[in-house]
């Protein structure tokens, strides 16, 4: 079973092999689990979200056409389940535009990971906290491309959209994470970070409180939306 | 220059433009020629492609170090999901297939219809808004718990009203899909859970601690009447809904675990796991066991529970706390957790339950 490819896991689970998709969860789990928690940014979540998607992919295995690689089917499903559990838990985001101003001043994103071997504790629990406040769609799309190292084709296939999506959700989300983590200066001002996410490197400078980031243009071609 | 200059200043479209994904679009041109003539666009797009390669480093040291490994008790919860979740479905057959109309889990290369209109879907695919299914088999649902005045605050941070309809009662029902119609054949077979109850002088039958008799007739889930059996019985769904004896003997082809003196079975057995981190040793004592009948009232959602047996078991392999209650709607319930019922964060850790009654 273990030189089984992941094609043939599936089709031994859709043919009543029951240890073939437990196979399958045990070859991708780490991956699979670093997906969810670095975009949930809990542990407790993260299992919760795993556990529905994989039970999820399990029930509908033979619905898998087998037209892209199964690790894409199920980073897709994982990742539909996390995104899912975020727009679930944040009826109302709160995401410093780079304007500085929020679109909830009273919330923060809550459930951050917790503390994570990472050599750089400081700067992982300020990426952590700056990830939790992005939008949805371009935290997992970050996730994917910035730190998963994903390329950005195999990403719109897991996420469901054109490259150009990707590319944009990416760029949108660096550039407020850039105001969050303090590093878009202004040159004029020199103020506190975006409250809930301490700065990432002293010295950095939060951007003027009245510039105003206009509203997503529509778009032509690949570029489907964003906010 | 002041920041009221930068007002027209699209950020989000500038952040397009610099990440490329403005390439053979219109807009493409537009930025541009705005970067180059117009100095608040200028400005602006200085200090972004300035500050980006400070975005990506941050990023690219969170993600150089560790990559997370799943925890090992997260595995183990999962992978018994997947067992508890037996063989693909029947309708699997005839690998590959096209997607039906009843099923909207996509494969990744279905590009159909919007990604963010159809996730719900596909990780919900039952939708079950009325409670509790009579058979569900299912790994852990955490996060579930109707009702429960000390989870409220903790519903994994689900605001009112962002989660619609039903989400919890849903939670359950696509936990439980992957069973749910293979066990629904079977609860009218028989009640092997009642012979739990009607049946005296089980495996361990009354052989609970003093404390766990006194904590018994103090607690809240019918203690009164309540017996603890120790069977080490591996149970299976079958067993559980089609009449297998819970009290009498393990079912066919099963034979209990030896017991050690504390009564937990053997780790030389074949339920070996059972002596492993996940024993159940915790939920002897009885704080801990009401603990977790407290997360299966909640989880259950149906008002307080009347337990008449707690049985130290075996579920599929793995041990497990097998309980039979009676809710308030007089409906009787094989309900199987798992040893980290009752512990923050893990809810009931059920991983079975059946309508038996």
């Amino acid at each position: 079973m273990t030189d089984a490819s992941d094609l043939d896991l599936i089709r031994a689970h859709v043919a009543g092999d029951r240890d073939a998709f437990t196979e399958l969860f045990h070859r991708h789990r780490d991956r699979l689990w670093a997906v969810a928690l670095r975009t949930l940014g809990d542990r407790e979540e993260a299992a919760d979200a795993l556990q529905d998607a994989l039970l999820s992919a399990h029930r509908a295995a033979a619905r898998f056409r087998g037209d892209s690689a199964v690790t894409t089917w199920l980073h897709r499903i994982v990742v539909n389940a996390c995104l899912d559990r975020i727009r679930r838990r944040q009826a109302h985001p709160t995401v410093p535009l780079p304007d500085g101003s929020r679109t909830d001043a009273d919330g923060r994103p809550t459930g951050v990971e917790p503390a994570a071997p990472v050599r750089d504790h400081d700067t992982a629990l300020v990426v952590r906290q700056a990830l939790a406040a992005l939008p949805v769609e371009q935290r997992a799309a970050l996730v994917l491309v910035d730190v998963q190292g994903y390329p950005v084709a195999e990403v719109a296939r897991i996420l469901g959209v054109a490259e150009g999506t990707v590319k944009s959700r990416c760029a949108r989300g660096r550039a407020r994470l850039a105001t969050l983590l303090g590093h878009l200066r202004t040159g004029s001002d020199e103020v506190a970070p975006a409250s809930g996410v301490p700065e990432a490197t002293a010295g950095n400078r939060r951007p003027p409180q009245d510039v105003r980031s206009g509203s997503g243009r529509s778009r032509h071609g690949t570029v489907e939306e964003e906010t | 220059m002041t920041s009221g200059d930068l007002s027209q200043v699209d950020h989000d479209l500038l952040a397009d433009y610099v990440g490329g994904a403005l390439e053979g679009t219109p807009e493409q041109a537009t930025v541009a020629r705005l970067v180059d003539e117009d100095p608040t666009w200028s400005a602006a797009y200085a200090r972004l492609v300035t500050a980006l390669p400070q975005v990506h480093d941050d990023l690219a040291r969170w993600a150089a170090g560790p990559a997370p490994e799943m925890p090992l008790a997260v595995a183990e919860r999962i992978a018994a999901a997947l067992v508890g979740a037996g063989p693909a479905p029947v309708a699997a057959a005839g690998f590959p297939r096209q997607p039906g109309p009843q099923t909207r889990l996509p494969a990744a290369d279905d590009p159909a219809g919007d990604p963010d209109q159809a996730q719900s879907d596909r990780t919900h695919p039952i939708d079950d808004p009325h409670g509790p299914r009579p058979d569900e088999p299912v790994g852990r649902p955490a996060g579930e718990r109707g009702g429960h005045p000390e989870r409220a605050g903790r519903d994994r941070s689900r605001p009112a009203g962002g989660s619609g309809p039903g989400r919890r009662r849903r939670r359950w029902a696509r936990l439980a899909g992957p069973v749910a119609l293979a066990a629904a054949a079977m609860v009218g077979v028989g009640l092997g859970v009642n012979q739990l109850v009607r049946t005296e002088g089980g495996a361990d039958s009354g052989a609970s601690a003093p404390g766990q008799e006194r904590t018994a007739l103090a607690s809240p889930f019918g203690a009164a009447g309540r017996r603890t059996t120790h069977s080490g019985t591996d149970w299976t769904p079958a067993a559980l809904s089609g009449g297998g004896p819970l009290v009498d003997g393990p079912p066919a082809g099963k034979r209990p675990a030896a017991k050690q003196p504390g009564g937990q079975p053997d780790s030389s057995d074949d339920h070996g796991r059972l002596a492993g981190p996940g024993t159940l040793d915790r939920l002897a004592d009885p704080v801990a066991l009401d603990t977790c009948l407290d997360e299966i009232t909640a989880e259950h959602g149906a008002g307080p529970l009347t337990v008449d047996v707690v049985d130290y078991a075996a579920f599929q392999g793995t041990p497990a706390l097998v309980v039979d209650f009676v809710d308030a709607a007089g409906a009787r319930w094989a309900w199987v957790s798992g040893p980290e019922c009752g512990v923050p964060g893990s809810g009931a850790d059920t991983r079975y339950r059946s309508r038996v009654g």
